[in-house]
């Protein structure tokens, strides 16, 4: 089925950046000199539009941006936010299953003896209230970044 | 080697790594890779060259700073438009200004020759389609005409739907279209 000239036109505008045109559209393209010669004097006009002659300024701009990161310390791998999560999930969920079945644990019961529960209970408060502590510690930029977006940070 | 050199032979993403193992300098490869792109980003909105250039310089030390949070989930240089864009509109927002997107705004190119006036033409389309958006939309025919980003990048970067990027395009491309008829040369 041939397509008309308007089809093919509307077709070269919904084209994604770097998009195949397509059979239909290429078979159209090569038929049809008028829709063809539109289509390379977009692609010759965006080419033009693009090639930028490289400034002055983007050598200034490196400078200037090494000479401040020379001075910064150094950024440093870190873990991602799911990797803070699951070891804190884990110490709460057994602060809160400890105490309804550690009384059925009774390796534990012979290993620590017999008020154990309460007592690793609290450990495990502790531990949890020091990894959350250092967890917001650890985040002080990104924590600021946040309130500030949503204007909670009085400037 | 020279850092022009280093910059054509070393990734995007080996300089990351380095950088993140204690090479501060391997961050330059980055910077001289991606400053045309930031720069022309901060021109389009500030419409000032040393005002672009402070915030080019502003959105490579926040890249530089949050890079070890840069997990390669996209490419690098989306991650750093993103980056830029958020640098942007909030920079606007403190400033409280009204930002306007000149459809005049002068191009460089050499006065005279077919392609210039080409180029001349596919600004004034570009910038008279940024100029009948709200200002965060306008970027995004930006993002497409000039960093040929697709419409799904751009909607990573500026938040908004995909369908909304695609009618700006789709309606910039048709103008440009239009303003490009006399230059068929048949």
């Amino acid at each position: 089925m041939k397509m008309r000239h308007e089809t093919a036109l509307r077709k070269l505008d919904e084209l994604d950046a770097g998009q195949d045109y397509g059979l239909a559209l290429r078979m159209h393209l090569s038929r049809c000199s008028t829709c063809a010669a539109s289509a390379q004097l977009l692609q010759e006009a965006l080419r033009s539009y693009r090639a930028e002659p490289a400034s002055e300024e983007e050598g200034l701009v490196a400078q200037r941006v090494m000479a401040a990161v020379r001075l910064m310390p150094s950024p440093q791998q870190d873990f991602a936010l799911r990797d803070w999560i699951l070891p804190a999930a884990i110490i709460a969920l057994s602060m809160f299953l400890l105490p309804l079945f550690g009384k059925n644990l009774g390796f534990m019961e012979s290993l620590f003896g017999p008020g154990y529960v309460f007592s690793l209970a609290l450990v495990l408060g502790i531990a949890f209230t020091a990894y959350s502590a250092f967890f917001i510690a650890t985040h002080l930029a990104e924590l600021q970044t946040y309130l500030e977006k949503r204007g909670l940070l009085p400037r | 080697m020279s850092a022009a050199g280093e910059t054509r032979e070393t990734s995007d993403e080996e300089a990351i790594g380095r950088v993140l193992d204690g090479d501060a300098e391997a961050f330059e490869v980055l910077v001289r890779r991606h400053s045309a792109r930031v720069l022309r980003l901060g021109q389009s909105f500030f419409h000032d060259q040393d005002e672009a250039a402070d915030f080019a310089q502003d959105v490579f030390i926040k890249a530089y700073t949050a890079l070890a949070s840069f997990r390669g989930r996209s490419l690098f240089s989306t991650w750093l438009l993103r980056i830029a864009y958020n640098t942007a509109i909030n920079s606007k927002k403190r400033k409280r200004e009204q930002i306007s997107l000149d459809p005049e705004i002068e191009m460089a190119g050499e006065p005279g020759t077919d392609v210039a006036h080409m180029r001349e033409e596919t600004a004034k389309a570009v910038r008279a389609a940024m100029a009948d958006l709200p200002p965060k939309q306008a970027l995004c025919i930006e993002l497409y005409f000039y960093y040929e980003l697709k419409y799904s990048e751009i909607s990573e970067i500026t938040g908004y739907p995909v369908n909304t990027i695609k009618s700006h395009v789709f309606r910039a491309k048709r103008n440009l279209r239009e303003r490009l008829e006399g230059f068929g040369g048949e």
